[in-house]
């Protein structure tokens, strides 16, 4: 490990090395602070050639790293790992080119999400993918978890909007996936190395697809009674052929906790809401907009309301975009799931997940895209009290499993990362899981990337505040 | 976010710094507004980074000199309270930290100097005067001095407008639809007494009784965001005294005026419940200038004859992010005839200029200094518009160094001009 | 289990097909389901899915379908339109016999994909036997899934090279409640090019847009009824330039066609290009002194040539474009040419899922290409 450090101490200055603690100490985390883990040390890279260099060294020395973007993953993702380095890519953040006549836009990976469609806005061109961490996390961070948002229903994940990849592999090796075209060649392995949650090196050059702004808006908000009425409201929905930008549902707790934040005007008696959008050429959408109202109106909506302006829409999704912190408005502390669901058993989910909630005593708000069937339960708990961060962990075991017996998934966008760990040989079987294995040791041969998250191993997950982590206790994983 | 911070060793003040540190999800969406992480992009220099640091430190995990610089860097713009969806209070966290680190903390005697001569220079009109006027003497080798003293002294401006005494009592103008005591500020006064003269002319042809209390001091904001309660809460005592009972506001033209004085119970959390009540009774009558004229129904000059003139708005920090007021001014000059308002991208960063800041940070306070002014330039405005003097110089100043001057008026001299 | 020299093998259930994976060296999973023509080398490794042709779940509510690899891909589209449903990316060659199965491995696209993406976009879930006959189930029957490495997109385009695909999830859209197919007839190329820029930096979002070298640009919108009269008319000021409406019956005809890429001769090569939009500029006029048949499919993102010249010819002027394409039909030396920069990237991943190299591999030569025979036999049916 010394001699590790003394190289990194010839690439980088100290100034870009960070050593000592109170410079480690605020990279313990990232969006799940129930996980805490001290780096070895943290470097800030200014250009590819750093990154290159630093893994070359990290794979001679098998050292693990976690390339971090704005540490936002709500599974642990960007957690560091003991004895290994943090890449932060914060600075790697130029938007290198924006070609509005292919519509695409090549960037370095710690561009913000936000920033790029702000740039592609004189344009006329916006990045489509819309996490709700949209204003904070990465491109690069995006494309390692392929990261969804509300209008993914219509225009697809972070990975429908790569187009091509140059990425730095764990031995420094420097490849280039795809292109700058919406087509490829052969297999697609850009396709492959986006969701590898980083386990694959680290992205050094992103080339995008932008989508055109679309002329027009059409902002609805549907309240009801209950959240089954409103799951009811997106079967209709879907049933009549109209494909909406978004479709969204949040429960009680999650609009209370939104309101809080921001007054973003939505009806406060309301059990369940229901945020619908349509986008496109205003005449397909005035069209459309019929017909969704039409299908609306055969549902049991308490209140329905149109925004009426762009800056009403953009409150309106500033909301729903704040509701997961807002939630810390309620509670000191929270566990996001992201289980998915087939969208005909949302109303059945959604009724266990609440009487799986009361059984453990625990309060559950519920905010999702109910177009994807995509769950987003946000298990409150106190960190504080004794054990009950176990408690919400098992409630957040038990809700995804249901999710799997429905014939869902454990994770629809934010990745396995260290939490959902022990999950993955309840979704895959060993072969499966053997398969994984095989690709990531082809690539990576030493596991020194982002080593211990997604694929379960003897890896040890870090340390959690209160005690031995539930995977360790179970047997699943060890410490090293 | 979990904590083991003891509330018992921290005092009254520890309830109030473990507010936020518990509301606080880790979740980010405050770094890209921070000034500093956006120049520096580490998370120490965040919002989220210092707080976590904060929080271990108050845990005492490690100790506060190892944090300093991290917690120096911090411009106390507030636009992490802004973007915060979680209600972070970070104002209420970093105020009690500075001065419950103070205590404990060694400066080097430049540093003190420094601090020294910004304590008691900036609060008062009539030395701040003298000392700009040494300033400028200075100015040539202002690069040989310590860092912060070159900044300080590369700042202040060639030449100060003259003195302008105010009496006492201003009347309204027609029936009277109100009454309200101002407060001239200190930095403010010397380098622009322009503006408070505006106010007490707009203020009056909307009908609004003027009293400018003779005693009044220094509102002790600088003091208190750097950590310096003893002094702040001094100014504070001194202000009460000051200050009438029987008006129906407490105006300021100086959104960091305006903020501190909002927060002057925090001053007192610890202290008797008097001093405390006194407080509260004040800052509850603290408005802005333009809250105040938004709220009483302003009435727009009358300018049909003024030429179209477009306008961009820059937030002040102590306005926009401590004091939640962005519409209010908006409106107003919205409300002007011949106004067209625009506005720069970016406006939730600070300028740099945030309090004493740019004289103790320079660097980051002129790089954001620049970042600011490129993009008021890109809007092609005409003329920029903004509600406190600080950002009001520093704005000034760093477009003079592009060699791209821009115009900086107050909001209030738009309101008092067309 | 039959083996005889003529006719690929066709296993009758997983176990079969694990079995003839682990136990033979090279493997060639195929559409293929009776002799092409005689003159062809037909190799004993070719393995044909026939008898995993079963719909595994469709539920029109959901919007995805889950099939065996050996369906053929017009059943399902049949099956899909009788639900209003279909697959956005326009698969082509359905009419060809293409199954399930070699419309992933081939990875093709047709016009369609312009507005809602290509195959790798509505791609969901995939099972396949790999390299050491293992049965690998990865992805999900859900429209979203983030666990585990998403290797259903690594299947699209892997040319029967990583495992022999026996079941895949596709997600579905709704069917439009109207079409509108109109043509720009332009009076060259660099106009209608020279439109589609237009269109690429305006906000209209046809569902489809195709060029050909004569100066037409053939644009699908789809949407409501009420909406097309008006959004035909924003494109005719925006182009400045009055389009023809095609009827009904010719827009099916036209589209089907160039879906099927019926205009192509049935014999020579057939290369699939990755282009850009400003791209296929100096590719028209690299490949104009070469007289081959050009189609620009998918607003400019794909071009489909027919050529009938040397293959390194093609392959040279593609290296000077910086453009990476896949032979689609005929004898070449490998299946991906130009450039080929995927490859190191590729090759790691192949040795994991296919250690003992039983496969063919895109990159290099492994056996010769099939001709493609248009319409001229009709599909049997299991
Ligand atoms: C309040 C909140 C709301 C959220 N909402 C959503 C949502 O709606 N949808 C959604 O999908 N997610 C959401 N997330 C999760 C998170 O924001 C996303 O996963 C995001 O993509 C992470 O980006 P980041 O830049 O923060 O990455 P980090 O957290 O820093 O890193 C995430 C992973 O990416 C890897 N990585 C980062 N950069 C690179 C690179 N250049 N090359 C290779 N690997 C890299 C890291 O190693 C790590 O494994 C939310 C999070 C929060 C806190
Ligand atoms: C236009 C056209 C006309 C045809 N006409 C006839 C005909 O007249 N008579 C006839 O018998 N057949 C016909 N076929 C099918 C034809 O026999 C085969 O396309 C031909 O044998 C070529 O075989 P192939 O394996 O190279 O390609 P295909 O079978 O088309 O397969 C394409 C690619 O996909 C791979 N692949 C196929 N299935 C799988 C799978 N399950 N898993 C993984 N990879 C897979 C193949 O290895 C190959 O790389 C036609 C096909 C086409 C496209
Ligand atoms: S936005 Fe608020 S909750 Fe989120 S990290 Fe910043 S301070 Fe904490
Ligand atoms: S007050 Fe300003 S500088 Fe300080 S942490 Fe908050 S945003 Fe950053």
């Amino acid at each position: 490990m010394t001699s590790f450090i003394e190289k990194l101490r010839q690439i980088y200055p100290p100034e870009r090395l960070y050593e000592d603690e109170a410079r480690l100490i605020p990279y313990v985390s990232d969006g799940l602070t129930a996980f805490r883990e001290k780096p070895a040390a943290v470097v800030m890279p200014l250009n590819s050639e750093e990154i290159v260099e630093t893994l070359k060294l990290c794979h001679e020395h098998q050292v693990p790293f976690v390339a971090r973007g704005s540490g936002t993953s709500l599974s642990g993702g960007s957690l560091p790992i003991s004895e290994g380095i943090v890449i932060s890519l914060n600075r790697l953040n130029s938007i290198l080119e924006i070609d509005p006549d292919n519509r695409t836009a090549r960037v370095q990976p710690g561009v913000i999400n936000a920033h790029l469609s702000a740039a592609g806005a004189p344009h006329g061109l916006y990045f489509a993918p819309d996490p709700s961490s949209q204003s904070v996390c990465t491109i690069g961070g995006n494309l390692a978890f392929n990261s969804g948002g509300a209008h993914c229903l219509k225009y697809g994940m972070t990975s429908n909007h790569i187009l091509g990849i140059t990425a730095a592999l764990p031995d420094g090796e420097v490849v280039q996936l795809g292109n700058d075209s919406l087509e490829n060649a052969g297999p697609d392995c850009v396709g492959l190395f986006v969701g590898s949650e980083g386990l694959f090196g680290v992205a050094l050059e992103i080339q995008l697809r932008l989508l055109p702004i679309p002329e027009t808006y059409r902002t609805m908000l549907a309240s009801y009674d209950s959240l089954e009425a409103a799951g009811d409201a997106v079967a209709a929905v879907v049933a009549s052929g109209i494909l909406p930008g978004a479709m969204e549902i949040m429960d009680k707790l999650a609009i209370e906790a939104a309101e809080a934040a921001v007054n973003a005007g939505y009806p406060q008696d309301a059990e369940a809401l229901l945020i619908i959008e349509l986008d496109g050429e205003a005449s397909a959408v005035d069209a459309e907009f019929e017909a969704l109202t039409a299908s609306i109106e055969k549902t049991n909506a308490k209140e329905v309301r149109i925004a009426q302006d762009n800056d009403e829409r953009l409150l309106i999704w500033k909301g729903r975009k704040s509701a997961f912190s807002a939630v810390g408005r309620l509670s000191p502390d929270y566990l996001v799931q992201d289980g998915v669901v087939p969208r005909s058993k949302l109303g059945e989910a959604l009724k266990e997940i609440s009487r799986l909630g009361a059984e453990a005593g625990l309060r559950v708000a519920n905010v999702f895209h109910a177009g994807d069937g995509n769950l987003h339960p946000l298990i409150l708990f106190d960190g504080n009290e004794a054990g009950a961060l176990e408690c919400a962990e098992e409630l957040a075991g038990k809700i995804l499993r249901y999710c799997l017996k429905l014939g869902g998934s454990i994770t629809g966008e934010h990745g396995v990362g260290v939490e959902k760990l022990s999950f993955m040989p309840e979704m895959f079987s060993e072969a499966d899981l053997n398969a994984f294995k095989r690709i990531r040791k082809a690539i990576d041969p030493h596991e020194i990337s982002n080593r211990g998250k997604m694929l379960p191993g003897k890896e040890a997950p870090a340390l959690s505040h209160s005690g031995p982590h539930p995977l360790e206790k179970a047997g699943i994983i060890s410490r090293m | 976010m979990l904590h083991q911070i003891s509330d018992t060793d921290l005092g009254p003040s520890g309830a109030s710094m473990i507010k936020p540190i518990e509301a606080c999800v880790h979740c980010g969406f405050c770094l890209p507004t921070c000034p500093t992480y956006s120049t520096m992009g580490d998370e120490m220099n965040s919002p989220r980074g210092r707080i976590f640091l904060m929080k271990e430190t108050l845990e005492g995990k490690i100790e506060p000199s190892e944090i300093e610089p991290f917690i120096d860097n911090c411009l106390g713009c507030l636009a992490c309270v802004t973007s915060c969806p979680s209600g972070v209070e970070y104002g209420e966290l970093i105020s009690p930290y500075r001065a419950w680190a103070e205590k404990k903390r060694e400066r080097s005697l430049s540093e003190k100097l420094q601090r020294y001569a910004l304590l008691k220079t900036i609060p008062h009109p009539s030395r701040f005067r003298t000392a700009s006027k040494l300033a400028s003497v200075f100015k040539p080798v202002a690069k040989y001095l310590p860092k912060g003293f070159g900044a300080m002294i590369e700042l202040t401006p060639d030449q100060l407008p003259a003195k302008q005494a105010f009496n006492e009592k201003y009347p309204a103008h027609g029936d009277r639809r109100g009454r309200v005591a101002l407060l001239i500020g200190c930095a403010q006064q010397a380098l622009a007494p322009s503006i408070n003269a505006a106010a007490i002319r707009v203020l009056n042809r909307n009908g609004i009784e003027v009293v400018v209390p003779k005693s009044q001091g220094c509102c002790g904001s600088l003091a208190m965001h750097i950590g310096e309660s003893k002094q702040a809460r001094k100014a504070a005592l001194k202000n009460f005294d000051a200050f009438p009972a029987d008006v129906d506001a407490i105006i300021t033209t100086a959104a960091g005026c305006g903020s501190g004085m909002k927060e002057y119970p925090i001053l007192f959390a610890e202290r008797d419940e008097t001093d405390l009540n006194e407080a509260e009774a004040f800052s509850i009558k603290v408005m802005d200038i333009c809250e105040y004229l938004d709220q009483i129904g302003f009435i727009p000059p009358d300018a049909s004859d003024a030429p179209p003139i477009k306008v961009a708005y820059h937030d002040a920090c102590h306005l926009a992010h401590a004091q939640k007021i962005r519409s209010a001014p908006r409106r107003l000059l919205q409300s002007v005839p011949g106004i067209t308002l625009l506005e720069p991208a970016e406006w939730e960063i600070c300028c740099g200029s945030a309090g004493s800041y740019n004289i103790e940070h320079s660097d980051t306070a002129k790089e954001l200094g620049r970042r600011k002014v490129a993009n008021l330039q890109a809007t092609g405005a005409d003329l920029i518009a903004t509600g406190n003097i600080g950002c009001l110089s520093q704005i000034e100043f760093h477009s003079r160094v592009q060699q791209k001057p821009l115009r900086v008026v107050h909001t209030i001299e738009l309101l008092d001009e067309r | 289990m039959e083996d005889t020299p003529h006719q690929p093998i066709a296993p009758k259930t997983l176990d079969e097909l694990q079995s003839l994976v682990r136990e033979n060296t090279a493997i060639h999973p195929t559409a293929a389901f009776e002799i092409p023509h005689s003159k062809f080398k037909i190799q004993n490794s070719r393995i044909s899915l026939a008898a995993f042709n079963n719909i595994v779940e469709y539920q029109p509510e959901e919007y995805t379908i889950t099939v065996e690899a050996g369906a053929l891909v017009s059943d399902i589209q049949a099956i899909l339109a009788e639900k209003n449903q279909y697959l956005p990316f326009d698969p082509p060659f359905a009419q060809n016999g293409a199954t399930i199965g070699s419309m992933i491995a081939n990875g093709y696209s047709g016009p369609g994909a312009y507005r809602y993406g290509i195959l790798r976009d509505f791609i969901l879930g995939v099972s396949f036997v790999d390299g050491l006959g293992d049965l690998i189930k990865t992805g999900g029957k859900v429209v979203k899934n983030a666990a585990g490495f998403d290797i259903p997109k690594l299947m699209v385009g892997s040319c029967g090279s990583l495992g022999v695909i026996t079941e895949a999830t596709f997600k579905i859209f709704p069917k439009s409640p109207a079409t509108r197919s109109i043509v720009f007839k332009f009076s060259s190329f660099s106009e209608s090019h020279a439109a589609l820029l237009k269109l690429g930096r305006s906000h209209f979002t046809p569902d489809s847009i195709e060029l050909n070298t004569g100066g037409h640009l053939f644009i699908r919108l789809t949407g409501q009824a009420a909406s097309m009269d008006q959004r035909v008319q924003a494109l005719e000021s925006l182009l400045g330039e009055r389009p023809e409406t095609q009827s009904e019956a010719d827009a099916f005809d036209s589209w089907d066609s160039s879906v099927n890429l019926r205009d192509f001769p049935a014999t020579g090569i057939l290369v699939k290009i990755a282009t850009t939009p400003t791209g296929i500029a100096s590719l028209n006029n690299a490949i104009a002194p070469h007289s081959a048949n050009l189609r620009y499919s998918i607003g400019g993102f794909a071009t489909w040539i027919h050529w009938d010249n040397d293959i390194s010819d093609l392959s040279e002027i593609l290296q000077t474009l910086n453009l990476s394409a896949q032979v689609v039909q005929g004898d070449t030396p490998s299946r991906i040419i130009g450039i080929t920069h995927q490859q190191p990237f590729y090759q790691r991943v192949k040795q994991a899922l296919d250690p003992e190299g039983k496969f063919s591999d895109p990159y290099r030569r492994t056996e010769p290409r099939q001709v493609r025979g248009h319409d001229r036999f009709s599909l049997p049916r299991q």
